[in-house]
């Protein structure tokens, strides 16, 4: 039993950094280990011996596993089993080596939080880089994402690797690595996310029919298929100037937008198209004259028209 | 330039004076022209400066400070009678179809002091051309419109506002000739260009043509035709339309020309009706306007 514990003994290594003070005890780092389940036990006891001949430390496990946050260090590590009936512990296995460390791999891309886009097709060409460390015989490359339970692990030699990832997802990555002494260190406390955005939405089509009332302006659209909402923005300008000032800007989950009202002059209405994951349509835009009408300017010119009145008389 | 014109007046002043010193029936012919003259050089700078302000003041839309309404009012007063009332109506048509107020305030200045028939042109010409209940045209392109047949146009104003007026009546009609906006709005502007050399205005020659040109059995040319010959007869001055004919009925009769050379030979001598400077080129409809003329 022993022996089998020893030949399935995986171990997994995932390190966090603390940085202690000077009056705080020497800095610590999680270990994490598993191996294969032994029949019929019902716990395990884990040891692990610090090879600098400081306090060995004992953790008791109900599963094939354990998460313990320890000083960082090379230790000998040993575990046994408890047996469900009798409560007895069997022999411990032999020990093999780890090192605890805070050893910091620096990721280079995709950067934190970065938002990839413009891919074709369903899937997205990744380059993942990272620093390299020179003790470093084999780098573990560890992907997943928030719509998967497995993350991938995946064996690489070089500090640049190439994969083809599902649109429309979050990625989570980081990067293990493992010794010419065969021992896996931690290697970046960090792990890096970035957003892989799917195909591009539909542009909208802005109806050249604008309505405007007495109580507003109102601008409508085609639906573009998939789209959660719609980026509506609408600038001015008078017809003898060149730019165009930004007059109102909303985000609308339908396609229609009821704005302030147009006074005359010219104005450029855009719209995009966008969701979640996504990447934004393209944006329509449609520059569109407001003109008073023949009412409204025979209206206007009324006080102007008294101008050269002559005065009426008043009667004494 | 301005001291010139009070030279004048001052002139016209001691003129005035010694005709009136000298009693009417002495006065020299000459005199009475000069006067006449100057009198149409006198302004009510001061009534047309007090109008000015007051609209300024008054007007919600216009958020002048009294320092810059009195400068502005002060600039009305140079252009004379009546250029209070130009001032606001061409500031309140042009800030009310969306132009900014530097824009509004330039365009007003400018018709203040030009005449009042020159202002009117422009008024009804920019708002026929500019709403879309008529010829709905770009800003610019209005303006533009506007400005050739009010500013720059060479023959008396009251006629051309008249006949862009009427032939656009005519050209849009569905009464009339019923044709499509975008065809009028160009077809009209050229017709009009034409009428500062007809002294009774283009309306009537231009009418006159047109229904020989689609009616008379010689002729008996179809709507799109017409149209294009008529401006291309019209555009060599008022002798065209008779030497146009004359020489059709020439061609026909005499030359034994068959109906299609014979409007090419009435063509090419109506074009030479005129020889006082460069006529304007020649219309032609291009091949596929059937789309746009039926």
């Amino acid at each position: 039993m022993t022996r089998a514990m020893t030949r399935s003994l995986l171990i997994l290594l995932f390190c966090l950094p603390f940085f202690a003070s000077a009056q705080l005890p020497p800095p610590q780092a999680t270990v994490e280990l598993d191996w294969e389940p032994i029949e019929n036990a019902q716990a395990y006891e884990v040891k692990l011996e610090p090879k600098d001949g400081s306090e060995t430390i004992l953790i008791k496990a109900t599963e094939n596993k354990i998460s313990q946050r320890v000083p960082v260090g090379e230790y000998s590590v040993r575990i046994r089993s408890q047996d469900k009936k009798s409560g007895y512990f069997g022999k411990w296995s032999p020990a093999i080596s780890i090192e605890v460390s805070s050893k910091v791999i620096k990721l280079i891309t995709p950067e934190d939080n970065a938002i990839l886009s413009d891919f074709p097709g369903e899937e997205g060409e990744i380059e993942f880089r990272w620093e390299g460390n020179a003790d470093a015989r084999q780098y573990t490359i560890k992907i997943w994402s928030d719509n998967e339970a497995e993350a991938q692990e995946i064996p690489v030699s070089d500090t640049v690797y190439k994969l083809k990832l599902p649109l429309g997802r979050i990625y989570h990555w980081n990067v293990t690595f493992e010794t010419t002494r065969a021992i896996k260190y931690q290697a970046d406390p960090m792990t890096y996310s970035f957003s892989l955005l799917g195909k591009r939405l539909l542009r909208p089509e802005i109806d050249p029919i604008i309505q405007t009332t007495k109580d507003g302006t109102t601008i409508k659209w085609t639906e573009s298929p998939e789209a959660a909402g719609y980026k509506a923005q609408v600038s001015f300008r008078y017809l003898d100037e060149t730019e165009y000032k930004s007059l109102a800007e909303e985000s609308v989950t339908t396609t229609t937008w009821n704005t302030q009202r147009f006074k005359p002059g010219a104005y450029k209405i855009e719209v995009t198209a966008t969701a979640s994951l996504r990447m934004n349509s393209e944006t329509a835009i449609y520059e569109y004259v407001q003109k008073p009408t023949e009412q409204e300017l025979n209206k206007a010119l009324e006080p102007a028209l008294r101008v050269g009145a002559k005065p009426t008389s008043q009667k004494k | 330039m301005e001291i010139l014109n009070r030279f004048a007046i001052c002139i016209s002043f001691v003129l005035a004076g010694l005709t009136a010193f000298a009693g009417p029936y002495d006065a020299a012919p000459n005199a009475y022209l000069l006067r006449a003259e100057a009198e149409k050089k006198l302004c009510n700078s001061t009534e047309e400066f007090v109008k000015a302000l007051k609209f300024l003041r008054d007007s919600p839309e216009f958020k002048f400070h009294e320092d810059e309404a009195r400068g502005i009012a002060l600039k009305v007063s140079a252009g004379c009678s009546g250029a209070a009332e130009r001032f606001a109506q061409i500031l309140v048509l042009i800030r009310t179809t969306g132009f900014s107020e530097k824009k509004s305030l330039e365009m007003a200045l400018q018709f203040a002091a030009s005449n009042e028939d020159v202002q009117r042109n422009f008024l009804e010409i920019f708002s026929k051309s500019f709403l879309k209940e008529f010829f709905d045209y770009e800003s610019t392109k209005a303006l533009n419109v506007a400005y050739e047949l009010s500013r720059d146009y060479k023959g008396e104003p009251g006629r051309a506002r008249e006949d862009y007026i009427a032939l656009a009546k005519f050209c849009k009609g569905n009464d009339k000739l019923g044709l499509p906006m975008a065809f009028c709005s160009e077809y009209v502007i050229q017709v009009v260009k034409l009428s500062q050399f007809y002294q009774e205005g283009i309306v009537q020659p231009f009418m006159d043509l047109y229904q020989k040109l689609r009616g008379e059995k010689q002729y008996g040319l179809d709507m799109k035709i017409s149209l294009e010959v008529a401006y291309n007869i019209l555009k060599s001055g008022p002798r065209s339309p008779e030497n146009f004919h004359k020489a059709f009925a020439f061609a026909t009769e005499d030359l034994r020309l068959d109906k299609k050379k014979s409007l090419e030979f009435a063509l090419l001598l109506a074009d030479r009706s005129f020889i006082g400077g460069k006529q304007p080129p020649l219309l032609q409809f291009p091949s596929d306007s059937s789309t746009v003329v039926p």
